[in-house]
This record gives C-alpha cells, structure tokens and sequence, in this order.
C-alpha cells in the first residue's frame, strides 16, 4: 500500500477536498443543508488537529460520531427506507472517509465514491443544470486520478489534459447515446423518492386548487402533431366522484392498472405528445377520449388515464395520445349511481333550493344549467384569490352558497356538482388543467401549474357527459382584480392565433424555454420513443435491440480504429520532412545489411557503406561532401534553403541506393 | 514447466528488444494491460450502465459512455507515454560486492513531456522518474551487487501506469554492456614488503604525471603525440618532447601465495584491500595471479585493470 505520495500531501489532501465538494455541489441543493455543514465541521476539525499536530481521535469517538450521523439521518427521512436515506448515507460516509486518508488507495477508494455521488445527483435531478455538473465533476475526479500518477506535474496541465480526454470522448459517447438501444422496462423496480411534487393531487378540498395560483413552473407541455393546437382546452385529469361533506375524492384511486389502449406503433400516429414534469398524482392529462396511446397507458372513461408501465413520479414522463372527438362509451347504471352520491345531512338548504328551482323549471336540465348561469352572474358572486375560509362541517355548501358567495373555482364546482347531484343529474368534479402558453420558437404548449383548474361533468341520457365550467359564469365584474389581470394576460398571448406580439423580453423567455424543452427531449430524456422517432427520422424504420445493440459496439470499436489511425497519420504528418527523408535513407541502408542504430551518423554509415558496397564508394563520397558543405557550411546554413536542398539531396542518394542490390553478409 | 514458460517469453522479449547503447522505445516493443485498479473501475462503470438501463435516465447512459471511453483512452495515453522514448547509455560504475552499481542513463524525449515513469531491473531494485522534459534528462539507476564476478547488465523494465492508473504500460531495455564486480575489501592487518628501489635509469621510460619535464629533442614528434611541446614548435624553434620526471615510488607486488592458508575469497579481499592501499599511498604496485609477469604502475586506469583481475578470477 503506497503511503501518500510525498511530493505535496498537503496539495494531496488539498485537491482530494476541492474534488468532494466539486461532486457534492449538485447535493447541496438537494440534501439538507445541515448534512453538509456537519461534515464540513468534522473535516474542518481534522484538519485543524493536523495542524497543531494534536493526538489523533480514539476509535471510540470515531464510532459514535458514524452512530450519531446515521441516527440523525434515520431520524430525518422517517420509517421507510428510501433512496434518498442511503444517498445521504453515502454523502456523510464520503465525507468522513476524507478523514481517515492514509494511502493512495483511500483516495481511489474516494474517487470511486464520487462517481456514485454522481451517479446518484443524475437520478434525483432532472433539470438541465446536471449536465454541466456532471462534466465539471468528472473532470475534477480524473485530474484527481491524473495527480496521484503523475504529482510532478502542473495543476493546470492536468486539469488540461483532463479536459482534453474529456473532449475527445464526447463525440463518440453522444453517438453511443443516441445509438445504444433503449428499453422501455426498467429491470427492477425502483423505490421512489418520498419528498411531494407540486401539482395536483389525488383527491380536492375547496382552497387546493388555489394554492397551486402562484406556482409558475411547468406542468406539462404539449406537443401537437396530428391536431391543430388547442390553446384554451380543458386538460381532464383526476375524477373525483366521492363528497364527504368537506373533500373530494375517487373511489377508484386504489386502481393500479386500468384495461390497455392498444398501442401506437410511434408517435407520428398519434394527435398530440405530452411531456409530464415530476408530479404528485399518478392520473395523466389528456383532452378528448383516447382510443390509443404510447407507451403502455390505460384508460376508462369511468377512471381515467393511467401509465401502466413502472414509471416514477418523480420523473419527467412522455405520452402520445390518439383520440375521438366526442366520448360515446354508455355508462352503466351502477357507475351512474356513484355520480349521483351525496352525503346525508349535508347542507339541507341547498338541496332544497336546488330541487325547487329545478321543478319550477320542469325538470329541464338544458333550462336548469341556464338558470344557474343566469343566477351566478346576476348575484353577488365573486372570485378570488382570497376567499374567507368556509367551516369543516358538512353545512359548507350553504355556507358558500348562501353566506360567503366568494371562492375560487373548487368552491363554484363543488357546489354545482351538489346542486346537480340534489336533483337527480349525475355529476362528478374533474381536476385537471386549462388553457395554457403557446410558445412560438419550439412550437408547444407549456401549461404551468397555475393553469390548475376545476371543473365538472354532468350526464344526460341523449348526450353522455357534457362538461361545464361554473367559473365561466361569473360576473367578470365580480373577479378579483388580480385575477382578471392574469387571465386577460393569458387571453391576449393566446388570443385565438398563433402568431403573437411579444415583448423583447418575452421572446428570449420564450426562446430559453423552448431550448430547454429541446434539450430536454432529446438529452435528459432520450427514452424508447424518441430513439425510434429519430431513427424514422434518419430513415431506419425497423430496427431490434440486438441490431442496435451490435451497431453500438461496431461503433465503440469502429471509433478505436478510427482514432489510432487518425494519430499514426498524425503522428506522421507532424514529423519534420527532413527527418522523414533521413528515415527513408536510413531505410536503404538496412535493405542493404547494414545496421543503423539511433547514434549512428551518416558518415559511419556511409563508411560501412562503401566496404561492403565498393562500387558506389565514389557516389557516397559525393554525397557525404555535399552534405557537409550544404549542412555545415555558413552560406548554406539558411534554414528553408538547406533544409529543402538537404531534403533533395537525401531523396537522390536514396535512389541510387534503392539500384543496389543487398549482399548476404555474415556479419550482424 | 513454469521455467520453460518463463524462458521461452524471456527469450521472445529480447528478440524485439534492440541492441545498441542507444535505444528508442518502439511501439511494436510497448506492452499495455490493464491494472487490477482498471479492473475495478471497469467493474464500476458496469454497474453505473445497469443502473442506467433500470432507471433509464438518459443522463446516466451519458457518464458511463464517457467514462467508459475516457476510460479506454487511457490506454492510449499510456502508451504514447512510453513511445518513442529514446534511451542512452551513458557509463556504468564497477563498485565493491555490496555497493550498488550505478548505470547512468540520458533519457530523451522527442518533443513530449513524460510523467511517471518507472524503471526497475530483474534483480529488483527501482527508481521513479516524475517528470521527464522534453530536452531530457540523465538518471541513475543502482544495481545490487551481491557476488563478485563479471555481469550483464540486467534487462531493464521501464513502467509507467499514467495517466488514471487504469492501464500499466511497460517495454523494456537491455544494454550489451559489462560491469564488474570487485571484491568486498577486507584488511589482513599487514602489508608485504616492498620490493627494492630500482635504479631511476632503467630502460622503462614511464610517462609520470609530474609537472616539471626535461626537453628532448625528437625527429619524429608523432610518436608521441600527447608529449609535444606546442609552444616551442608555435614558434618555430623545432620539435620537442617532454619528458617527465619520475617521482620516486615503492613497488610492491602482490600474490596470493602472500595469504596462504586463508579461503580463496578472503585472499581475494585482501588483495583488493592492498591494491586500493597502495593506490591510496601513491604506490606503484602490480598483480600477480598467475605465471605472466605483474604489470606495474599506478593510476585509476591500472588499479581497475587489476581489481578487475581479481573479480574475474575464478
């Protein structure tokens, strides 16, 4: 076991510090904060004790601190053992290791451990950013490696000589990546992260949709291939049919698979391609009623859109959907019966307003829902961001109704569904997404999670679900100011048309954003689908994992070829002409028999020359005064000049040599 | 059976080793394999890649190409680290049994800087060269001497595992040169005599290295050509040759029959000791191992031909 090597331990020491934390930099804005702060103290304290030189730590200490590290993060992430539990536990574990840094080994031992670190930041991040890292840390690990074999060497050197391999293996591994087969099935199941995603959520309770009012990030994008783009469509999500009296939920939220969607063939089939960002609900958006879809996705009309593959929710997510306009599944009498479920004694006074009212209207429901518009708009209703916060009892319909008459849209929903349900009309609360941003330069839709909106669904017999949104209709006099001014922003950059007026600003956001979409499509998430996208694209239709597979490694060692072939013309092209015509001489010379080790000089060789070889023993003279008057002499010794007659002059003595025969000599 | 194995490659290696005291490492000469650490790390970024199909996260696949290919590029750069190196022998010490031996060597590169490489011979011992620069430079290496005799100078393996320490790269060298081993000096405790004073007007005309000198004229100055007075003949006063004087000296002869009943070694010691004692004194002196006459004289020159004489004795 090789000690430290001696040249600079301190400078050891020093990088193998620098290159941790270099890798640690993407945990920093994952991992609590104070994880690192705790390893930053033990490490500084260490390095201080070397310092003054002070006894080193008993075993004892060294046990409990471990101890205390993995209990405190015990603690931290809770009873189920997560990913990100053992991730922790590496981090701290790398992080004590600096300490106990004895030999070389322990420092490979430590870099071995950073590529994990790497390995590990890629799965928990998903964003652009990681890139970059990923290539920051990995150069910062080899100029590790690179110190411990060569410390005589610059930081700087090997930082370069890093960056350099680094730079001539990218070419090559973006091929591989694009080329490498990919498989849609993970090989074994993963533990998914516990920390919540934003978004919407598996069940509603008036003021969840509100919070999502503010978050500005992306839900989802779309991207429409075989329809026309939809800019102020309703993205069904979540179907909620179960009201306690204060929430909704879904019956059928336990449901794992639903039945399949027979399967796309690629996505150029398909009416639109959506990108899902990590999420908190396992119900997928769509708008219209899927008939087929990619990759494996399941749906009812009853339930809802589902993956049915293994997918993480922490995960970005591709899907491709081909739809019917219009739902004409019928609905059988127990699933209407689900839509038609009120809790008992829940605000009385609403049922009892609602089933006056819809008897005064004959039991018309086309008339009922008019009358509900008219009544909305013509009373005292408002919309806003901030609406008193209604009881948790089950009177909170009549509270709202009749008392409050301010909410957001959960509130107008869950109302309106009770009022449909009071009559007799089953109705269920649909959570999902509405309208969203065009953005011109990458030619998507990008609905952010402020876009999170409810609405419901009512059912006639003659026309199957019809979807209605309550909200519509408000008095816009009656909409928080705030309110109006966003969504008459969003009306004017939708505006019905695809071409907009946008500010400088807006653009480059637009811009920015629509590169970030692409890189994430074809870098970040480089999955099954776009692998055959791109391939139909190239022109390969039909291709197989082993072909694929074959072809990656044809091009790992294609590139090897490649390479040592380009460095040997390299390596020959660089070399100084001279020298080559001296070599091609020197090669004449050893047809003919006559050895030419590295000190021989020309005069030597051309000595041995004319013993064995008589009769050129003239030509050789002639070349060898030639040689010294236009090498030696102070007239000739213009560099170009002499070096280019030099060069001739060579090359023709050269040839006479090639005439000669070899003689058998008996001497080596 | 491993000997056979072992003497066959150790003759398949010297038939591409080239001879000559100045050698370049050829590329068709440098051999490359990976190093236990590279196998690890292949073993690593194995399980990076299956975690990538798993968890199919482009990103991953992205790290393990590149450090797969970096990886192999290695291997690349390790061989160029070698390449083309060109080796020059430049002397060889003979040492007493017991000092190292040490081989001078002038080591140059071609336009390169070399890190990290290794030297080492068969008989075990190495040195390190951290950094070579490109105008060279010269570096020592020791060789044991454990036995007197005359020796080979062993084959020498240079390594090197730069850049990452995945590959180990190594070739090797082998100088046609001979180095001698003298005894190991032990003193017997007494010195035999002297032989008596010559005459100085012998007909030995010894060329002694004194600075005061006679001047002879010569007719034929080149027969001595290291001996002519250059100054005079500038001048055109005609030719001279100096003639040094002689500075008296003891002459001693030594034999072995001076140690009878000892071991052979042992006598041999002590010869050794007494040549390098009478050198020391400024003694002419002369070995006598067998029936020829003993050459006398003193200097570096004639002490070494004699030590040489005694490690060569069987």
């Amino acid at each position: 076991m090789k000690a430290l090597p001696p040249l600079a331990s301190l400078r050891t020491r020093a990088l193998c510090v620098f290159t941790l934390w270099v890798t640690y930099s993407a945990h920093l804005f994952i991992m609590p904060v104070w994880m690192f702060v705790m390893i930053a103290i033990i490490g500084g304290f260490r390095f201080y004790a070397d310092y003054k030189s002070l006894p080193p730590v008993p075993v004892w200490i060294k046990v409990l601190a471990i101890a205390a590290l993995f209990i405190t993060l015990k603690f931290y992430y809770g009873r189920p053992l997560t990913s990100e539990f053992f991730i922790a536990l590496l981090i701290s574990f790398v992080g004590l290791k600096l300490i106990e840094l004895h030999s070389v080994r322990d420092i490979k031992f430590i870099v071995f451990a950073n590529f994990y670190l790497i390995l590990s930041a890629l799965i928990l991040v998903q964003e652009l950013w990681i890139i970059p890292y990923m290539l920051i840390a990995i150069i910062a690990n080899l100029c590790l490696l690179l110190y411990l074999n060569a410390p005589a060497a610059s930081l700087r050197s090997t930082g370069k000589k890093s960056l350099q391999l680094l730079l001539m293996a990218l070419p090559v591994s973006l091929v591989l990546f694009y080329v490498f087969p990919r498989i849609s099935e993970p090989l074994w199941s993963v533990l998914s992260a516990s920390t919540p995603k934003t978004g919407i959520g598996d069940s509603m309770s008036p003021g969840a949709i509100s919070a999502l009012f503010k978050d500005e990030s992306t839900a989802l994008r779309v991207r429409f291939i075989r329809s026309s783009p939809v800019l102020n469509g309703y993205w069904k999500g979540v179907i909620l049919d179960f009201y306690s009296g204060s929430s909704w939920s879904a019956f059928g939220a336990h449901q794992q698979t639903l039945p399949p969607l027979p399967e796309l063939s690629s996505a150029d089939k398909a009416n639109y391609e959506v990108m899902i960002e990590p999420r908190s609900t396992r119900w997928l958006f769509y708008i219209g009623t899927p008939k087929a879809g990619l990759p494996k996705l399941g749906f009812t009309p009853n339930a809802g859109l589902l993956s049915n593959g293994k997918t993480l929710l922490n995960q970005r997510f591709n899907y491709a959907l081909q739809i019917n306009s219009n739902d004409t599944t019928p609905v059988n009498d127990y699933s209407l019966n689900r839509y038609m479920q009120l809790p008992a004694q829940s605000s009385p006074k609403l049922k009892a307003w609602a089933k006056k009212n819809f008897l005064s209207h004959n039991k018309n429901v086309p008339e009922f829902i008019n009358f509900l518009s008219q009544y909305i708009y013509q009373n005292n209703y408002w919309y806003t961001l901030n609406p008193p916060r209604l009881l948790q009892n089950r009177q909170q319909m009549d509270q709202f109704w009749f008392d409050t008459q301010t909410g957001f849209c959960e509130h107008y929903t869950s109302a309106v569904v009770f009022i449909l349900r009071s009559v007799g009309i089953p109705s269920r609360v649909i959570l999902g997404y509405y309208g969203g941003d065009w953005n011109p330069y990458g030619e998507y839709l990008d609905i952010k999670q402020s876009n999170a909106h409810s609405w419901l669904e009512y059912w006639t017999e003659d026309r199957g679900w019809q979807l209605l949104d309550p909200t519509t209709f408000i008095n816009p006099a009656h909409i928080d100011p705030e309110l109006l001014l966003a969504s008459l922003n969003r009306q004017q950059i939708n505006n019905g048309t695809l071409n907009i007026n946008h500010s400088i600003l807006m653009q480059l956001g637009l811009y920015w954003e629509s590169t970030q979409y692409f890189m994430q499509r074809w870098l970040l998430f480089y999955n099954q689908e776009h692998q055959k996208t791109l391939f139909n694209q190239v022109g390969i239709t039909s291709w197989d994992y082993s072909r694929l597979l074959q072809s990656s490694i044809g091009i790992l060692i294609g590139f090897f070829i490649l390479f040592a072939l380009l460095f040997h013309w390299w390596s020959k092209v660089t070399q100084d002409s001279l020298y080559k015509a001296l070599k091609r001489l020197k090669r004449q010379f050893q047809r003919l028999g006559i050895q030419t080790p590295p000190d021989a000089t020309l005069q030597k060789l051309c000595i041995t020359l004319k013993e064995r070889y008589p009769s050129c023993a003239q030509s050789a003279d002639d070349f060898l005064k030639q040689y010294e008057m236009l090498r030696l002499t102070a007239e000739f010794r213009e560099i170009s000049q002499s070096k280019h007659a030099t060069e001739t002059l060579l090359l023709e003595f050269t040839k006479k040599l090639e005439k000669l025969q070899p003689v058998n000599s008996t001497a080596t | 059976m491993i000997q056979y194995v072992k003497s066959y490659w150790n003759s398949w290696i010297d038939k591409r080793i080239p001879k000559g005291d100045a050698q370049t490492v050829q590329s068709h000469a440098i051999y490359v394999l990976p190093t236990g650490f590279g196998w690890v790390y292949a073993f690593m970024v194995f399980s990076l890649f299956l975690s990538a199909i798993n968890y199919q996260i482009s990103a991953i696949f992205l790290l393990t190409f590149l450090l797969a290919v970096v990886g192999l590029m290695s291997a690349w750069e390790a061989h160029a680290n070698l390449n083309q190196l060109h080796l020059q022998f430049l002397n060889s010490s003979d040492e007493e049994c017991g000092k190292p031996v040490l081989l001078l060597l002038y080591l140059k590169t071609r336009q390169k800087v070399r890190f990290g490489i290794e030297l080492r011979t068969s008989l075990g011992n190495h040195i390190r060269l951290e950094h070579i620069p490109s105008e060279g430079m010269e570096c020592t290496l020791p060789i044991p001497t454990n036995q007197r005799g005359c020796f080979q100078l062993p084959r020498i393996t240079l390594t090197t595992t730069y850049p990452f320490g995945l590959f180990r790269t190594w070739s090797y060298i082998r100088f046609e040169r001979d180095y001698y081993v003298y005894p190991k000096t032990i003193d017997p405790g007494f010195v035999p005599q002297a032989l008596s004073q010559k005459a100085s007007d012998s007909d030995m005309n010894h060329s002694g290295d004194e600075e005061f000198y006679e001047l002879n004229e010569a007719h034929n100055p080149w027969i001595e050509p290291n001996r002519i007075a250059w100054k005079i003949a500038a001048r055109n006063q005609g030719w001279y040759l100096k003639q040094f004087h002689q500075q008296e000296r003891e002459e001693r002869v030594f034999h072995l029959d001076q140690l009878k009943g000892y071991p052979r070694e042992y006598q041999l010691s002590c010869l050794a000791f007494w040549l390098y004692q009478a050198e020391a004194k400024h003694e002419a002196y002369g070995l006598q191992l067998d029936q020829q006459p003993p050459a006398i004289g003193f200097g570096a020159e004639h002490l070494k031909s004699c030590l040489r004489k005694l490690a060569v004795y069987p």
